[in-house]
């Protein structure tokens, strides 16, 4: 038996940004959620995937303590995007998500110069998603059939997120968590409620784009973990349109790991929470 | 004179090209199996006594061949050494191995013990292959033998079970000292296929091939029987032994031979059983298979499977009251 590594093509060029990583450059967001935190920019983590956030026991591959160093320290520059994208269509025998769901295809995200799907979810919030294994641009895992469920899912479980942060005031009572959520959303409303109540809200600002992928462990009919390198660019603003203390401006990448189920038919978040070395490639 | 070896020291450490320190890069290794649908799986799990936990130190090297950027975002120059624990495996595509053969089970690639998957060895990342590393079914890290459970749970054989013997659709049940037929329905009797199960890039199946087949017949007499000192009693009557050439017939398996004229009671040869007297016959097939686990085309022989179907009852009566209530 013979094998072979395939190297699909290569990255597209094209002017869109491309992410900058670096040790000491300068951390983009900036809200401390960790408790216990000294403060400093490797210990800075973003609120749209706070990893403070642990819904139950993470089990294998979700490290409930803290954004990887690595992860925190990265920064980039990021031209937003402005004003409505066109709807795309995706390249023929791809493996894409439901016409019906709440995305739709669009051309980029801002930071995002891979080739693949990319879909908004929201206004400010993306999902990019490879097609094809690109080894050579650091791609193995890529959007299958049978992947598609667990990934839709998950993107359902993290627009309820992001829907309910990003309304001044937050909006927490959605139906939504429960749908989407095995404990109903409990984790992360436990961490909200009091930033809502003191009026704080979320700002997509600079955009939040998921980028999530189905790893292997774990992985059966009726399980998956997702895990994604978030390149996050929002903030949390106080009542009053400031910056949230320990928010700033800027572009993060964000590990996070999102443990699925399948029950009753439909795939729900059980844990989640920050994870390690998802960035790393 | 300490001083002038000192300076000495120095003057030769500055005739030297500058030097760029090496780069220690910290992290954990991952392996890329590809599934059995083509598609790449990052699993970082690993067993301590996989090849992929031991191959190697604990860190793999590789020396830059131009600026870049390291797993954890530290950048390097063409020339720099890094050291990183990061070490990647990432499976190469397969070869086709085609569909398993239940009528030939053992037929395929060879031995499961002796096949292999083939990783190409990154450091770091996927930008610095190092080599080939392959990598033996019995690893604990994609030993297809963990899904055989799942595959023994999923086999959906064909229940073995009694088919009448024609003297009961004659008179309505076995008769006194005659010698009746014991055989199973014939799709009982052939190569059966589990479904696929599909694990960290095996497709898999249990291919079962019936073996041998033994009946268990009780004997239990009628009251009058019994007030007669007919005794009840137990046997296991042999009926295809492993090895043997099956002749089947369309309504059942082995076919019936002629069996010829009253036989003493118990049990007579092969698949042939004779009740003593009046009462009832309870019979249950006990069907064994062959066992092939097959994987991407290679083979493994399991034990044996023992299966025992579902019991049948028939009334044993005396030919003369048959004839004499017909």
């Amino acid at each position: 038996m013979s094998s072979r590594i395939t190297h699909r093509g290569s990255p597209t060029g094209g002017d869109r940004v491309r992410v900058r990583r670096g040790r000491g450059s300068t951390v983009a967001l900036a809200l401390v959620l960790l408790a216990g935190c000294s403060g400093g920019s490797s210990e800075v983590v973003s609120p749209f995937t706070d990893p403070s956030v642990i819904a139950t026991d993470p089990g294998d591959g979700i490290d409930p303590s803290a954004t990887s160093p690595s992860d925190a320290s990265s920064s980039t520059s990021v031209t937003p995007t402005s004003g409505p994208q066109p709807t795309v269509t995706a390249p023929p025998g791809v493996a894409t998500l439901a016409a019906d769901g709440p995305w739709r295809l669009v051309e980029s995200a801002p930071g995002v110069d891979e080739p693949g799907l990319v879909y908004e979810l929201m206004p400010g919030l993306w999902a990019w998603l490879p097609v094809e294994e690109d080894l050579d641009a650091g791609i193995g895992w890529y959007l299958t059939e049978a992947d598609v469920p667990v990934i839709e899912a998950y993107l359902q479980a993290r627009l309820v997120y992001f829907q309910a942060v990003n309304q001044k005031p937050m909006y927490l009572d959605s139906p939504d968590w429960a749908e989407w959520y095995a404990d109903g959303g409990s984790a992360y409303l436990s961490v909200l409620q009091p930033r809502a109540d003191r009026g704080e809200y979320g700002d997509l600002d600079l955009g939040v784009v998921l980028r999530p992928v189905v790893v292997g462990d774990g992985r059966t009919p009726n399980s998956a973990m997702v895990v994604s390198c978030t390149l996050d660019g929002g903030v949390i603003l106080t009542a009053d349109g400031a910056l949230a203390e320990g928010s700033a401006r800027g572009v993060a990448e964000t590990s996070s790991a999102f443990k699925m189920s399948l029950a009753g038919g439909a795939w729900k978040v059980v844990e989640y929470g920050g994870a390690v070395g998802v960035c790393a490639g | 004179m300490v001083g002038l070896l000192s300076d000495s020291a120095i003057a030769v450490g500055n005739d030297l090209p500058p030097t760029v320190p090496p780069i220690y890069v910290p992290g954990a290794r991952v392996v890329d199996i590809r599934e059995s649908d083509g598609s790449l799986h990052r699993y970082t799990t690993i067993p301590t006594t996989s090849l992929f936990r031991t191959h190697g130190s604990s860190e793999c090297t590789f020396t830059a061949t131009g600026s870049g950027t390291t797993s954890d975002g530290t950048t390097y120059v063409a020339g720099q050494v890094v050291y990183s624990e990061r070490w990647m495996f990432v499976e190469g595509l397969p070869e086709g191995f085609g569909e398993p053969n239940p009528a030939d089970p053992t037929a395929g690639l060879g031995a499961l013990a002796d096949a292999v998957r083939h990783f190409i060895v990154f450091c770091d990342s996927y930008q610095h292959p190092l080599g080939l590393l392959d990598v033996g079914s019995r690893d604990p890290m994609l030993d297809p033998r963990q899904q055989l459970t799942v595959l023994r749970n999923d086999v959906q054989l064909v229940a073995p079970t009694v088919v009448d013997d024609p003297i009961v659709a004659e008179w309505g049940g076995w008769v006194t000292r005659h010698p009746g037929w014991l055989a199973v329905q014939p799709p009982a009797w052939r190569p059966q296929a589990s479904n696929a199960v599909t694990w960290r890039g095996w497709t898999m199946y249990l291919l079962v091939t019936p073996r041998s087949l033994d009946f268990l017949v009780e004997y239990t007499p009628s009251v009058e029987s019994a007030v007669m000192g007919i005794t009840g009693w137990t046997e296991v009557v042999a009926c295809v032994a492993p090895g043997d050439a099956v002749v089947a017939a369309p309504a059942r398996v082995p076919a019936r031979p002629d069996l010829g004229s009253p036989r003493p009671p118990g049990v007579n040869g092969p698949c042939t059983v004779t009740a003593p007297a009046a009462g009832t016959f309870t019979v249950t097939p006990i069907e064994a298979y062959d066992v092939v686990f097959w994987a991407n085309g290679y083979t493994e022989r399991l034990d044996p499977y023992w299966w025992a179907g579902p019991s049948s009852s028939f009334a044993v009566g005396d030919l003369a009251s048959v004839n004499v209530t017909g």
